[in-house]
């Protein structure tokens, strides 16, 4: 049987519980059973990210301990998060030291759901039912960063009475950034308030945004002009409709 | 800063120091990736119509002209298209048998000899070149700076026409180094003078020739 | 805008930022990258990442060589009759330029478009000495008119419209100028020729210099490179040192990808090669090679590619930042991702700290970048300057950030500090709680707020996660995995 250890992200855990819930039920009822290391907390993104390396470091080791002694394939629903363990990590520490070894070895193991599932599972048609009008954006870390463009695709166009229109400028940045977000607030508002023009302007009833900080900046932002689209994560579809 | 050192010294230095690391590298062969594959000609044919597309592509105007006759009739209706009262040309070679100046002088134009000095050249209605080679990817023209043909000669008046011949032609940029890359000065220019600057509108024409002409001479 | 002696407040200047400027940068750089992808695909994307390689390739080597290719290229260009000079700093080589116009009685200098000596502030110290200065990119030139800076390094006047351009023409060259673009570049071109005819001397930039003979690159579509080096008795080029590329393989190489790059055409109008002195073109020609903190940016392994810089404009036209807040907000004459990294390498991060935090980090500009500069990776790696300093500066952040950041992560570093926070997030956001939503935050998670709600703190993944293994656990009984 498939095994994966669930990497559940700080933003996840707290703010999209419901994503990850999904995410299990998905994974269990494709025959993945899942292990939930309980020591991870955060993988210090936010900390390397606004220049506090050395934080973000020892935050990384303390990751790296948390899924030292498992096995099988690290999955989370976050292309950022994803990204930066399997690039940064390795480029923290010095080559030939343990800790780089450690985190070579950990990097190869993770991947982005979306990723885990077309490219590892060999899966696309996970039998869902979402009948609604949807447009998909294009996380920046997950597609520039990781190379994942087509898998979120694949599986959309694989659910049952979902149909999917283009979005206008699907790969320009919602203005989420993480720090940036609180560091220029204005600038942020302002490159949301594009990205929701052209959610909007597309007719769709639901935006697809896989990616757990973009996906509450673009649904706390849609709340605020109380736009009736829903902003919803990849797995949230996947989930709907599936036999359970 | 050292005061003693000079300011090339101190630069040089700075530099040295920051790229220590290399300093033992040899520095051929250059990065192999550099090579970059240049492009492959089409047939002649192909070649022809891809430089007289390019050339229009970029608002100039080209067209192909067989002997003289028909330089004549060319030259005749540039001269009235666009009121030519002035005109110089260069004493290249391949103009000779065209008899250039004889036929402009029948069209009531007044020659300018290409001289020295070239700012002579600003009220210069047509100016007259020959290309020593053509790049038909992008509808380039290579002019290669000499006494006869000096730069002024295809920046200055208004109206710009190069002569190329199409055994100049050349498939890329790579080539048209290889030949030029020894002279103290040549330029490849390519369409009209151009710019977009105002509110992203192209307009023709804002300081060096307005209309630009490629005659390929068969 | 030269570089800046004091701060620079990227959030203010974002707050003030006009918007007509924005709008107007928005078009101007849609069209320039609509251009731009037409042009790439006729290329091929194949071809275009393997040219992409190749410019990187010979740009890093060029910059890991520099004081040998430097030495070639003053050896060559003396050759060739002409003069080299060297500059440190600002100061030094505005006393170069004018000293050589002193020295030649010039009253008045045309000017072809050049980012370096704006840098530097060359114009206000040739005007400072009564010595006319006229710039002759058309963009530049309107600018200029209008006492104000390029809001673009490729399309300076690209925030002005064609009506406040002929406002200016009517006022500044007394004329009487219509809003159409043909007739005010007609009335740019009939004002700047005799000007051409006049100078005394002519200063360019350079877009390259060939180490292999001692060539000087200037491109421009519109013939002032050309007007302003060729007609004038005296031709000063300032380039900077980071400017040399070893050959002439090289040069096709990066002229490919700046013309596309740049505007979307495969060739740009004028591309002019010149070496040293020739007859019938200027008696003298000066290179003043400068330097202003390169030689400094270069000792950096990771910052040093961006000294690769072709000065195409493409990460700006891309920048989700750049087309929000328009050129000026960067606070100096670099601007959008490039001017994030440069002006804090040149300037320090206490002046220019700010500018490698105003990106999201979303690597569109790398996307386009014709060599390959990894900007994401250096603006993380300045970012860290500022926050704990480097080899190159002490750190510039406040204090009290840094204490917050240590406390920060010893909360989320600890599981058990870690799940007693988000349990007291969860109670204490009870009064700021609207259903599902924190509309309003305390500072300094205010600034979230501003723009739009943040999502409260919903369940316990961990809790469900218990029930749910238990759950599982109690169906399977004793089956083992």
């Amino acid at each position: 049987m498939e095994k994966v250890q669930l990497f559940v992200t700080c933003m996840g855990e707290n703010l999209l519980p419901d994503v990850l819930q999904k995410m299990v039920l998905l994974l269990e009822r494709l025959g993945v059973s899942c292990g939930f290391p309980e020591d991870q907390t955060c993988c210090g993104q936010p900390f390397f990210n606004s220049g506090f390396q050395k934080e973000g470091r020892k935050m990384a080791l303390r990751w790296m301990a948390a899924f030292a002694d498992t096995e099988g394939t690290i999955v989370a629903p976050s292309g950022s998060c994803i990204e930066f363990v399997k690039h940064r990590y390795p480029a923290m520490f010095p080559p030939g030291s343990a800790e780089h070894e450690l985190a070579l070895r950990t990097a190869e193991r993770v991947m982005e759901v979306s990723q885990y599932l077309v490219n590892a599972l060999k899966v696309t048609d996970v039998g869902a039912f979402f009948p609604h009008r949807v447009v998909c954006h294009s996380p920046c870390h997950l597609t520039r960063g990781l190379g994942v463009r087509n898998e979120p695709l694949e599986l959309l166009r694989a659910v049952r009475g979902l149909e999917l229109v283009p979005l206008e400028a699907a790969d320009t940045c919602c203005g989420f950034g993480g720090i940036f977000s609180v560091v220029y607030p204005e600038v942020s508002r302002a490159m949301m308030a594009s990205k929701l023009e052209q959610i909007v302007a597309s007719g769709a009833d639901v935006v697809i945004v896989s990616e757990p900080g973009c996906l509450v900046n673009v649904r706390g932002g849609l709340r605020k002009i109380r736009s009736d689209v829903r902003a919803m994560h990849l797995i949230e579809v996947l989930a709907e409709g599936g036999a359970s | 800063m050292s005061s003693h050192l000079s300011a090339r010294e101190t630069i040089l230095g700075d530099i040295r120091r920051a790229v220590a690391a290399y300093a033992l590298s040899p520095l051929e062969p250059l990065p192999a990736k550099a090579q970059f594959a240049p492009r492959k000609e089409g047939s002649p044919e192909e070649e022809m119509e891809r430089m007289l597309r390019e050339v229009r592509r970029l608002n100039g105007q080209a067209q192909r002209i067989g002997g003289r006759d028909e330089f004549a009739a060319a030259m005749t209706g540039l001269v009235r298209n666009e009121a030519v009262r002035t005109a110089a040309f260069s004493d290249h070679p391949l103009l000779e048998p065209y008899g250039v100046a004889e036929i402009l002088k029948d069209l009531g134009v007044r020659l300018l000899p290409p001289g020295p000095d070239g700012r002579r050249l600003a009220e210069c209605d047509l100016g007259m070149t020959v290309a020593d080679a053509a790049i038909p990817e992008t509808g380039t023209v290579l002019l290669r700076t000499t006494k006869g043909q000096a730069d002024h000669l295809s920046i200055l008046p208004r109206i710009h026409l190069a002569l190329v011949c199409p055994a100049a032609f050349l498939p890329d940029l790579h080539q048209a180094f290889a030949l030029a890359k020894g002279d103290r000065h040549f330029v490849l220019v390519s369409g009209s003078s151009r710019t977009a600057d105002i509110e992203k509108v192209l307009t023709l024409g804002v300081h060096g020739p307005k209309s630009f002409h490629v005659w390929i001479c068969d | 805008m030269t570089l800046p002696v004091s701060k620079i407040d990227f959030r203010e200047n974002s707050r003030s930022a006009s918007p007509a400027i924005v709008k107007a940068t928005q078009n101007s750089t849609r069209t320039a990258l609509k251009k731009r992808a037409e042009v790439v695909d006729e290329f091929g994307e194949e071809r275009w990442q393997e040219l992409r390689r190749a410019g990187h390739e010979v740009r890093l080597h060029a910059l890991t060589h520099l004081n040998r290719y430097l030495a070639k290229v003053e050896q060559n260009i003396v050759a060739a009759g002409g003069k080299v000079h060297w500059a440190r700093d600002a100061e030094e080589a505005k006393g170069i330029v004018l000293g050589l116009a002193s020295r030649h009685g010039v009253k008045s200098i045309v000017k072809a478009k050049s980012m370096v000596s704006e840098e530097i502030g060359l114009n206000e110290a040739l005007e400072a000495k009564g010595i006319r200065v006229f710039e002759t990119d058309l963009g530049e030139f309107i600018v200029q008119l209008a006492g104000q800076h390029p809001s673009h390094i490729t399309a300076p006047a690209l925030h002005m419209t064609k009506e406040e351009i002929a406002e200016l023409f009517r006022e500044k060259l007394k004329i009487d100028a219509r809003p159409v673009p043909e007739e005010l570049t007609e009335h740019a071109r009939l004002a700047l020729r005799k000007e051409f005819l006049n100078a005394g001397m002519g200063i360019s930039g350079g877009n390259f210099l060939i180490a292999e003979t001692g060539t000087l690159v200037i491109v421009t579509n519109e013939g002032n490179g050309r007007m302003s080096t060729t007609l004038p008795p005296v031709h000063v080029a300032v380039v900077g040192i980071e400017k040399v590329i070893p050959d002439w393989e090289s040069a096709a190489v990066l002229l490919k990808l700046l013309a596309r790059s740049v505007s979307g055409s495969k060739i740009t109008a004028y591309n002019t090669f010149i070496t040293g002195i020739r007859e019938g073109g200027p008696k003298e020609f000066h290179l003043v090679l400068l330097d202003n903190g390169r030689s400094r940016i270069l000792a950096d392994e990771v910052a040093r590619e961006a000294l690769m810089c072709i000065r195409c404009g493409a990460c700006m036209n891309t920048c989700p930042v750049y087309n929000q807040v328009g050129g000026y907000a960067y606070g100096a004459v670099y601007q959008g991702p490039i001017g994030s990294m440069l002006t804090p390498l040149m300037m320090g991060t206490a002046i220019a700290g700010g500018l490698p935090f105003a990106s999201t980090l979303c690597g569109a500009c790398a996307e386009l970048c014709p060599v390959m500069i990894p900007i994401p990776e250096i603006l993380l790696h300045l970012r860290k300057r500022f926050v704990e300093g480097d080899a190159f500066e002490r750190p510039s952040v406040p204090g009290g950030l840094k204490g917050m950041a240590a406390i920060g992560r010893r909360i989320l570093g600890s599981p058990a500090l870690y799940r007693l926070g988000a349990r007291l997030a969860r109670i204490f956001q009870a009064p700021l709680r609207r259903g599902d939503w924190l509309p309003a935050l305390p500072p300094p998670l205010n600034r979230w707020t501003l723009a739009r709600p943040f999502p409260a703190f919903k369940g316990d993944f961990r809790r469900w996660w218990k029930g749910h293994t238990a759950t599982a656990g109690s169906k399977e009984g004793k089956t083992h995995e």
